[in-house]
């Protein structure tokens, strides 16, 4: 039987989990009073059952399958791992950390964008996000700033100048 | 031939206008910016020159928003291939295989390829809308919703080409895309449907926040885990230029998939990026080693670029001969058209011969500036590939969410974007493909409302899609598609046992 990986499970068990919901609210949905023979919630219903289906067989099965059977093996390494360093050492040393970083920022930034505006909150985000990214050799916070600060203006203008985009001004002002 | 002679006259008049050629190159220009940028759409920046154009002449009001079109289709290309994020929908399938050649050093000859095959796509496109407008329009009116339902179950039967090693998860990744699809309003009825009360849920979801969301986002993320490698791009003629004997070689699939691109854009409510991925698929068919798509080919580049591209003349067709749109950006178009007084369809022929001239010139100038201006540029685009990744990330994202803000001025597509994007991410750490998510969003709607019109028209007789001829074709060639390979190889097999009896 295939091997399942923590991602593969993740995303199997959110599209399970939420198909399941949607499954239950269609139900709710009222057919229409035309003569229409499928009615509103025939392809829906098809399309949730189809990926829980498949879910299933793809990732919940063979993952239950991989638990029973090697449940015992694969313990004790990670356990000596573990005791040589701290926990949060090994995260921030792997791939895993800047990407991590990244999310919580971006999501940071769509919190604040509304409320700071989009250039100071663009500026502060490019700033901050270019520090932690940046090789620790190559590290200026004064050259990201200045990248900071040009490219939001260039985007500013751009797009409320030249596209005509209303961008979301600091709420103060606004 | 007198007629002709006037009409080459006119032609000629209109080709050496300084005026119109200025007009068409800033249009072509200002669209390839618009395809490049994600978020910015050619539909976009057609619709923002529009109030422009008011005051100009026909022929250099339509000079600048041609230019815009082909550029919007064609700059997608640019940032699809160096940065794997799509400037447009029609570009999805370019990242398929131009990102890889981008990571193996071949960004130049990606792109080259991309510019030769829009030239190609455009230019067929464009011998068809002057060729066979009138004919080509009243074939398309023969489509109905069975025809447009089975052209949808057709779109999707191809998510086993683009699926990479798991058909499987190809298939989930699909069955994801129609889920969104059904979110807002009933295709048919106008009940809402999972919209959960949320008012910006009431239109759906958009198409280019849920592409940013699925292709930028994980892209960007995925691009923290790994250390900084510069990849050296070869940026020398030789790559950019293909020469003639590699013309020759993929002379098949630049006209194949311009064929494509020109018939799915004469078909209405249809658009690039379901003729990328219909030409995509068929270059895979026909191609000597199907097994080397997705890892970086020039093939792959070329059926979507010469396909979204070859849309541009073939959407026109049906614009001006019977006035409905072939795609948004043609809807836009067809609105300039009556501020400026025109009434779109067979009198326009007749009436307005001179429009029509000047849309069938501008056109194939828009296509020559594109071409140009993309060659001339390939030297600065893979720069891109030298910008230090601790400050081209911030960068991207800053474009993506402000991209996906400008669409519809909306917050809530910006957080569209962000939690497909982090869901998008965590799929592909689970190695689900990208594209036949977005191939079900853009399907899905066509599907269901087309299947569900037809049952209604044949008082819920499956029969419709098999008793007219058209849909009838379209079904069989989905089945060939889907049972085709599997047919062959038992053949094959067979053939091999018997033998070896």
């Amino acid at each position: 039987m295939r091997k399942v990986n923590l991602a593969e499970a993740i995303v199997s068990l959110v599209l399970i989990t939420v198909a399941g919901m949607f499954l239950v609210v269609s139900t709710s949905i009222p057919h229409s009073s035309l003569a229409d023979p499928l009615g509103p919630t025939a392809f829906p219903q098809a399309v949730f059952w189809m990926i829980i289906v498949l879910c299933m067989c793809l990732t919940v099965i063979p993952g239950i399958w991989q638990l029973v059977s090697t449940r015992s093996t694969r313990r004790k390494p990670r356990e000596e791992t573990a005791r040589k360093r701290p926990a949060y050492r090994r995260f921030m040393e792997s791939g895993d950390a800047p990407a991590l970083l990244t999310a919580i920022l971006l999501v940071l930034y769509l919190l604040v964008w509304r409320v700071l505006g989009f250039a100071l909150t663009s500026l502060i985000f490019i700033w901050s996000l270019s520090l932690i990214l940046s090789p620790k050799d190559q590290r200026s916070a004064l050259k990201s700033l200045l990248v900071a600060v040009f490219v939001t203006a260039i985007i500013y203008v751009a797009f409320v100048h030249g596209f005509r985009v209303d961008l979301p001004q600091f709420a103060l002002f606004g | 031939m007198s007629g002709v002679g006037s009409a080459l006259s006119q032609v000629f008049a209109i080709a050496s206008n300084p005026s119109i050629l200025l007009y068409t190159f800033i249009g072509t220009g200002i669209g390839l910016i618009f395809g490049a940028l994600p978020g910015l759409t050619a539909t976009m920046g057609t619709a923002i020159l529009v109030p422009f154009t008011f005051s100009m002449p026909v022929a250099e009001a339509f000079g600048m928003l041609l230019g815009v079109y082909c550029g919007g289709i064609a700059g997608g290309a640019v940032s699809a291939t160096l940065l794997n994020i799509p400037g447009t929908p029609s570009s999805v399938v370019t990242t398929l295989d131009g990102y890889p050649m981008a990571r193996k050093g071949q960004a130049a000859k990606a792109l080259g390829w991309a510019v030769t095959a829009s030239g190609v796509g455009g230019f067929i496109s464009w011998l068809a809308l002057v060729l066979i407008a009138p004919q080509a329009a009243r074939f398309a009116l023969r489509f109905g919703p069975p025809e447009y339902a089975m052209l949808a179950v057709m779109g999707l039967t191809i998510i086993a080409s683009i699926s990479g090693k798991s058909i499987a998860k190809g298939i989930i990744a699909g069955l994801v895309g129609l889920w969104l699809s059904f979110v807002g309003v009933d295709p048919i009825v106008g009940n809402f449907r999972f919209t959960f009360n949320q008012i910006p849920l009431m239109s759906g979801i958009s198409v280019m926040p849920a592409l940013i969301g699925f292709f930028a986002i994980p892209e960007i993320l995925s691009g923290t885990r790994t250390s900084y490698e510069a990849v050296k791009a070869q940026v020398t003629s030789r790559e950019m230029f293909p020469t003639l004997r590699e013309l020759w070689e993929h002379a098949g699939n630049l006209i194949r998939s311009s064929i494509i691109g020109t018939f799915i854009g004469i078909i209405p409510a249809t658009g690039g990026n379901i003729a990328a991925f219909l030409a995509y698929d068929q270059a895979k068919r026909f191609s000597k080693h199907p097994e080397k798509f997705g890892e970086g080919i020039p093939d792959g580049v070329i059926a979507s670029e010469a396909a979204n591209n070859g849309v541009t003349g073939g959407a026109l067709i049906p614009m001006l001969t019977l006035g409905i749109p072939g795609d948004s950006v043609t809807a836009v178009l067809l609105g300039a058209l009556i501020i400026h007084g025109l009434q779109p369809g067979p009198g326009l022929f007749k009436e307005h011969i001179d429009v029509i001239y000047s849309v069938f010139t501008t056109l194939l100038i828009a296509n020559i500036f594109m071409v140009a201006i993309m060659f001339i540029g390939i030297r600065g685009f893979v720069k891109i590939l030298n910008v230090p990744k601790h400050f081209l990330t911030p960068i991207l994202i800053v474009l993506c969410l402000v991209g996906s803000y400008a669409i519809n001025n909306s917050f809530f597509d910006v957080w569209v974007t962000l939690v497909l994007g982090l869901f998008g991410y965590l799929m592909t750490l689970a190695k689900f493909p990208m594209a036949p998510i977005v191939l079900g969003l853009v399907l899905g709607r066509l599907l269901e409302g087309e299947c569900r019109r037809s049952l209604i028209l044949s008082g819920g007789s499956w029969s419709i899609f098999v008793t007219r001829p058209i849909s009838l074709v379209l079904l069989i060639i989905s089945m060939a598609f889907v049972f085709g390979p599997y047919v062959s190889r038992a053949v094959q097999n067979h053939n091999q046992r018997r033998q070896a009896a």
